[in-house]
């Protein structure tokens, strides 16, 4: 039997969450892109929303990214809602992003005490920060933490079915 | 050198004047950063200017879903107000808040002079 899940997938602006959707989603996604007036170091940012789709096996994923930047923290809740477990994703070349991604992970725990993992993005670039250092900075084990190339197919894909399998794993012992 | 600001203000200043019941007025970029605001604090325009633009762009993307046209603005009713936000172009959202009782015919007369006007006075003053 097919069953339907939600997964949020969230973190600091530029970590590569709309990518990461983009990338794998069997279906249009639902993107709200806007030309950022700002200077984040890249030309779009997202200001509602991502949402894309995915199976695994016979189970359907449905994925709800959020925006990264600070101003936007009530969408974190609103998306959060009904998830299974979260993502939370962490630009390795960009160390200035860290306490976000840290507060995010308190903010989302506190309220929704759900499976996650941490996915280390951008560590084909040099220089990038060690995942162990990551993981040490944000408090979580180093087995949460997990290389992931938002902007590879292949890469992400990997990334999810891992955190389906450990979700499932979690699952079962409980 | 023209003062944006000043010139949206007088623009706020006019909705306000002809049509009754409004209980602030906030300009935000498309990405949601306030422009000019009329409300109460800081932090209010702030969170308003990152809600409205949410809004907005989630509204937006049902337009070609549903293949209704272009987006041209939003209204959410609550118990005791409503919220309009209205695409400016595709420079800003013009959010305004207002009474339940509302004079609607009045507000819809109004505010297309008043987009058109706020997307002239931003277009000069890029
Ligand atoms: N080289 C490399 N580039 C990446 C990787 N992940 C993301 N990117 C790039 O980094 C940028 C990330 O942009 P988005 O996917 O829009 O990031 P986001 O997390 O959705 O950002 P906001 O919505 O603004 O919070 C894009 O230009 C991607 O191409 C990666 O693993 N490696
Ligand atoms: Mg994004």
């Amino acid at each position: 039997m097919s069953r339907i899940y939600k997964v949020l997938v969230t973190g600091p602006v530029g970590a590569g969450k709309t990518s990461f959707i983009k990338n794998i989603s069997e279906i249009p996604v639902v993107d709200t892109d806007v030309r950022s007036t700002i200077d984040i170091g890249k030309e779009t940012t997202t200001v509602a929303m991502d949402y894309g789709l995915i199976h695994i096996g016979d189970d359907e994923i449905h994925l709800f990214g959020t925006p990264g930047q600070d101003r936007f923290s009530f969408m974190w809740d609103i998306l959060s809602e009904g998830a299974i477990g979260f993502i939370l994703l962490v630009d390795s070349t960009n160390p200035s992003t860290f306490p976000l991604a840290r507060k995010i992970l308190d903010h989302v725990l506190s309220r929704f005490p759900i499976p996650y993992i941490v996915g280390i993005t951008k560590n084909d670039i040099q220089p990038a920060w060690d995942p162990d250092f990551i993981a040490e900075y944000l408090e979580v084990e180093p087995s949460r933490v997990r290389p992931v190339l938002a902007i590879d197919r292949k890469s992400v894909l990997d990334f999810i079915v891992y955190f389906f399998e450990l979700y499932l794993k979690a699952k079962e012992r409980r | 050198m023209v003062n944006i600001e000043e010139m949206v203000r007088e623009v706020f200043d006019e909705i306000e004047k002809e049509v009754p019941g409004i209980k602030g007025i906030v300009l935000a970029s498309p990405d949601g950063l306030p422009i000019v605001s009329d409300v109460e604090s800081v932090e209010q325009k702030n969170r308003i200017s990152a809600m409205v633009s949410a809004l907005a762009a989630l509204a937006k993307r049902m337009g070609p879903e549903l293949r209704t046209g272009e987006f041209e603005g939003i209204s959410v009713d609550f118990t005791d107000g409503r919220i309009f936000c209205y695409a400016v172009k595709d420079v800003a959202i013009l959010a305004i808040a207002t009474h339940k009782d509302i004079n609607l015919g009045m507000l819809n007369l109004v505010v297309p002079g008043a987009i058109n006007r706020i997307s002239g006075i931003i277009s000069t003053g890029r």
